[in-house]
């Protein structure tokens, strides 16, 4: 399946997109005519970081419903696109925890000592950062997402994953190092 | 030497889903949107979550044939009180109460298809009038010749009692959901593992509905 598509950088992804979405005045057309425009952006988040198209319509659900309920509760003076887009990150980091609760069910929890993170000189092929992605336990996968796919600096991981920074740390040096050793496993040639 | 991880980064690219997917989502929150708006109060009734409320590990469901009918009943015949607003939560209604301590959670088939869309549906039902049923509820209150009136006045049937019977007095009696509960004034495992709890105790009063016997 064909899911990932990768575009040029572009430095922030989203500003731009809200410019026409101002709070105040009728906060139910408002969040309509916000569910339009972000919409999209919502669900081409989750879909390029679950890679599933069932789970990335269900989370987009989620996502936009807790935006409705949230808006209720508190004023709607942050309601963008970027808000939403943050919501669907927790619901994604939500999903991937209660896997790695199943997972752990199943298996003994990964890996408990660090090593030692030797250099690593490498391109990396997208398709196959996808694929070491999907293959390595939910809770490197979620930090490595965080990380790296959406570019968020460490003290924000922590804050997503419930970890301290130091602890954020060691498990983002633990998930480098099983994404290495998968994605040389899983290597090009064969 | 560059980071290799730096080639993980993906900035959003907005996919258009699904349209039939797209147009439906829109509906859900357009009702959600509009639902809400509605009713007077969204939020949590945190006054009547007590505590104890938010660590029970147990709550029951009890599949009524409309939930929000279930919940003024239940409120107003046995004095559960309401722990949250029934609004929608996108397809999803809560209607849920305390009652003796424990939560109730009363479902009924208005999550339907929404919120159940895809899963697989649960062998749910309410009770038929004249069922046998499988389970029942046991509730603890300060005057059961008073809780079963209120109970028969409000339109449930009158099973059995009011009678004295170990470990007190009780009367039974099936809703108009036709759930069937034991009104009684001591619950058997109190009394016997604890010599020191008796009946007129902390659960005394029925909530805000019923009135008690004064104390003789």
């Amino acid at each position: 399946m064909i899911y990932y598509r990768r575009k040029e950088r572009f430095p922030n992804d989203i500003r731009g997109v809200d410019e026409e979405t101002k709070a105040g005045g009728d906060a139910g057309g408002d969040f309509l005519s916000l569910y339009d425009q972000a919409l999209p952006y919502v669900y081409g988040y989750l879909l390029s970081r679950c890679g599933e198209r069932a789970l990335a319509e269900d989370l987009t659900s989620e996502t936009m419903l807790a935006a409705v309920d949230s808006t209720h509760r508190e004023s709607p003076s942050k309601v963008s696109t970027g808000w939403l887009v943050g919501i669907a990150r927790h619901k994604l980091v939500d999903h991937w925890r209660r896997q790695a609760l199943e997972e752990r069910r199943l298996r003994s929890v990964p890996g408990s000592e660090v090593k030692q993170e030797e250099p690593w000189d490498a391109q990396l092929d997208s398709l196959q950062i996808r694929q070491t992605l999907s293959r390595i336990s939910p809770q490197y996968r979620a930090a490595l997402t965080l990380r790296y796919i959406d570019d968020l600096p460490v003290a924000e991981v922590a804050a997503h994953l419930d970890r301290t920074l130091h602890a954020t740390e060691t498990l983002l040096a633990r998930a480098r190092a099983a994404f290495k050793d998968e994605y040389v496993a899983g290597g090009p040639d064969d | 030497m560059t980071d290799p991880f730096e080639a993980l980064r993906e900035p959003i690219t907005p996919i258009d889903p699904d349209p039939a997917f797209a147009s439906q989502l829109r509906d859900r929150v357009e009702s959600a949107l509009r639902t809400k708006g509605d009713l007077p109060t969204t939020e949590p009734l945190s006054s009547a979550a007590s505590p104890e409320v938010m660590r029970i590990g147990l709550a029951l469901g009890l599949v009524v044939s409309d939930k929000v009918r279930g919940l003024e009943w239940y409120e107003r015949a046995l004095g559960a009180r309401r722990l949250y607003e029934p609004i929608d939560l996108g397809g999803y209604v809560p209607a849920w109460v305390e009652l003796g301590g424990a939560v109730l959670y009363l479902t009924d088939q208005s999550e339907q298809p929404q919120a159940t869309q895809g899963k697989t549906k649960l062998p749910f039902r309410p009770p038929r009038p004249g069922d046998n049923v499988p389970s029942f509820l046991i509730l603890r209150v300060g005057d059961v010749d008073a809780a079963a009136q209120r109970a028969v006045s409000e339109g449930a049937t009158l099973l059995r009692g009011p009678e004295d019977a170990p470990p007190g007095r009780s009367a039974v009696i099936r809703d108009p959901f036709g759930h069937v509960w034991d009104l009684t004034e001591a619950l058997a495992h109190q009394t016997v593992l604890d010599r020191s709890t008796r009946p007129r105790s902390e659960w005394d009063s029925l909530g805000d509905g019923v009135d008690t016997k004064p104390e003789s």
